[in-house]
């Protein structure tokens, strides 16, 4: 009797790395899509923290004098002026800020804002005429994006109007929210109206 | 034969192994696809995210921001809430109340409460909520003299929830030095009327409602100073018996010698930067209305001086100040610097500021004649008794004809002809259309006797009127709109016995 052996073909060399090459591209595929997608949320929320950062800033220092009140003014700090102060409280202003950096950002009185190590933030007041300045805060996060936001600001501000009577005026609010596990959002807003407590 | 053996190889199974190992390695891949699946999904489930919870914060931050940066004042201020009034946002006139809040318990909502209502979730979950404040002290200016103690009562609705517009008019006076106190009809009558007679002026404001307004006439017995802008209650206060409006970004200045108007010049003046509803009174005006402006030419901006007839034939008690703009609804932002510059000095005056206006009166001819002549380079001048010691003004002459330049002048007389040059107004213009056109003067005083009033044209088409019959006509060629007008008349080009249509309008000295 004559043995009969089935002739039994494995998978070629060919197929098998065109098999490997389709599942690699495959999940090659998955995973880039998967990852351009985690970077553009991470670009877009690191943009809007910029801006946020930016504004604040920006907001803050447009309630400023255009001038210091308490001395003959100069461009810069004024004379006696601590050139690094402690605080933004200790500024009286715009151009106190001329050249104003810091790293991380801060609130007014010099606390790190947190979730925000390794930002920066930094203030440049440009002399116009003797009645405007240009003030650009520019917002560097630790990637290297960076953002700057512009705001002109004239001699007589909304809320230097005269007026017959003393008055406190809510100038400027900050304010920070955290929700969830995310990070706090923090900006501020300066007010357009002589807003006062009633 | 050998028989053949024939294998079919296309249904030959797999082994065991294999099986087994090709079914780990598609477990294996599935698993790898499953996943990068799962986290993939993950990190887009907005629920357990960070970056959503994020950008939740920011999107409600934003809000609270956008709220906050339009806040009038603040009844609550604390770092985890907010009470502040925004101007009208549902069109009633009122201003609405928001409160932003958060309890302070780790992972409670931030809420905003609309006018008093039950607070609306903002967003969920707050871990935590900070405001700051940034306040600055804003001292009072020190007043003018004149000025200081210049108390205003403005009459509001409602002095416990003023508009948004009457906050806004509050504001501005008080940019301008005056101490305002409101009053409303929540108040009463009586409280309103005893405070009005101890301030320096009161201002009716054009959103009271006229209706429930019932102490006009007892206010206008008052002596204090009342500047009105509310189209209804003109009769009560005795500017005019009624009102028409219409919108108008210009008033024509036609008095500039008054107070409330002096620096502006005579002509149309622009007053807002868009169209604005403009009050004119067009009924039954005061005989001893004192028109500064008008609208439409109908009177608009004007005043009673005190002692003078109201047009119901009641007696001004003080000075009343008729203002057409910032009627109901209007935005004083609207106003221009000259808007606002007309509005500001209507109030000082009010208060007392300036004189009363005073007594202007005409000599010449105001009659419009019939026949019309006219040429370039000719001083044209007419004979005018000048009855009263007087400061004259201004020259108006009926021309026309072309668009081009003319200009007026006053001589003297020396035994019935024009001698000296007293005094000449600027180059104005007329228009293809005959009209009065009126010129300014350098203030002149002149004595009681004969004056010569003179007008040359640039245009050979420009024309004038007159008469064949009065005091004298007298022609000298000169082109004195180019150069002037002759410092001495001298001997004249050509004699006639007519009259031309032009008077000089002069103040009455004493």
């Amino acid at each position: 009797m004559k043995a009969i052996y089935a002739i039994r073909h494995g998978l070629s060399l060919v197929e098998v790395v065109v098999s490997t090459l389709l599942v690699g591209l495959l999940l090659t595929a998955s995973l880039v899509s998967v990852g351009g997608a985690a970077r553009t949320t991470f670009a877009a929320t690191q943009t809007s923290d910029m801006m946020y950062l930016a504004q604040q800033l920006l907001e803050e220092i447009s309630i400023l004098a255009f001038e210091d009140p308490n001395q003959t003014p100069v461009f810069g700090m004024e004379p006696g002026e601590s050139t690094v102060p402690a605080s933004r409280t200790q500024v009286d202003d715009i151009d106190d800020l001329a050249n104003w950096s810091e790293t991380p950002p801060k609130d007014r009185t010099g606390i790190n804002l947190p979730s925000y190590i390794g930002w920066t933030r930094s203030v440049k007041v440009i002399q116009g005429s003797a009645q405007d300045r240009t003030i650009e805060v520019t917002v560097t996060a630790p990637s290297g994006r960076s953002m700057t936001l512009k705001a002109f600001r004239s001699k007589e501000g909304g809320s230097l109007q005269p007026q017959g009577v003393n008055q406190t005026l809510v100038t400027w609010i900050g304010v920070t929210l955290q929700t969830g596990a995310g990070a706090g959002v923090t900006s501020g807003v300066s007010l357009v109206n002589h807003a006062a407590d009633q | 034969m050998r028989k053949s053996c024939k294998v079919d190889i296309r249904n030959q199974g797999h082994t065991l192994i294999e099986m087994v190992i090709s079914l780990t390695a598609t477990t294996l891949l599935m698993a790898g696809l499953s996943a990068a699946v799962v986290v993939t999904s993950k990190a887009f489930r907005p629920e357990t995210t960070a970056m959503y919870a994020r950008t939740n914060a920011a999107v409600a931050e934003s809000d609270l921001l956008s709220d906050l940066r339009l806040a009038t004042g603040f009844t609550e201020r604390t770092s985890k809430a907010a009470t502040f009034n925004v101007p009208d946002r549902d069109g009633d006139g009122k201003q609405e109340k928001l409160r932003y809040a958060w309890s302070g318990t780790s992972g409670a909502p931030l809420t905003l409460s609309y006018n008093g209502l039950a607070p609306q979730v903002i967003t969920n979950d707050v871990r935590s909520f900070a405001l700051s404040y940034v306040t600055t002290p804003l001292a009072a200016v020190v007043l003018p003299a004149e000025q200081t103690g210049s108390q205003i009562l403005m009459v509001v609705n409602d002095s416990a929830n003023p508009s948004w517009g009457e906050l806004n008019r509050k504001s501005l006076l008080e940019s301008w030095n005056f101490q305002v106190t409101l009053l409303g009809f929540n108040d009463g009558e009586d409280v309103i009327l005893a405070t009005a007679a101890k301030v320096k002026a009161v201002y009716l404001n054009g959103e009271i409602d006229s209706k429930r307004f019932k102490i006009g006439a007892s206010l206008s017995a008052l002596s204090v100073g009342i500047l009105n802008e509310h189209p209804d209650l003109v009769d009560e206060l005795g500017f005019a018996e009624a009102t028409t409006s219409t919108a108008s970004m210009i008033v024509y200045v036609t008095d500039n010698s008054h107070y409330i108007t002096t620096g502006f010049s005579t002509g149309s003046c622009l007053m807002a930067t868009v169209l604005t509803n403009a009050v004119q009174l067009s009924t039954t005006p005061s005989p001893n209305l004192n028109s500064l402006a008008t609208v439409g030419s109908k009177i608009a901006l004007a005043t009673i001086d005190p002692g003078k007839l109201l047009y119901d034939g009641r007696i001004a008690a003080g000075r009343r100040v008729m203002i057409p703009w910032m009627t109901t609804g209007s935005n004083l932002l609207l106003l221009n610097n000259n808007g606002l510059d007309l509005t500001r000095k209507s109030l000082e005056w009010a208060t007392g500021l300036g004189n009363v206006s005073v007594e202007l009166k005409k000599f010449g001819y105001e009659t419009v004649f019939s026949n019309e002549n006219g040429t370039s380079s000719i001083q044209y001048a007419t004979r005018a008794k000048l009855a009263d010691k007087a400061r004259v003004r201004s020259i108006s002459a009926y021309v026309g004809g072309a668009f081009d330049q003319v200009r007026f002048a006053l001589y003297s007389d020396k035994s019935g002809q024009p001698d000296k040059l007293i005094v000449q107004s600027d180059i104005g213009m007329t228009t293809t259309a005959l009209g009065w056109v009126a010129l300014n003067v350098t203030p002149t005083d002149l004595a009681p006797g004969d004056y010569w009033l003179s007008f040359s044209f640039k245009n050979a088409y420009q024309r004038y009127r007159y008469n064949s019959s009065g005091a004298g006509e007298r022609n000298k060629s000169n082109a004195a709109v180019s150069n002037g007008f002759l410092g001495t008349w001298g001997t004249s080009t050509n004699t006639y016995s007519g009259a031309r249509s032009i008077y000089a309008t002069y103040e009455v000295l004493p």
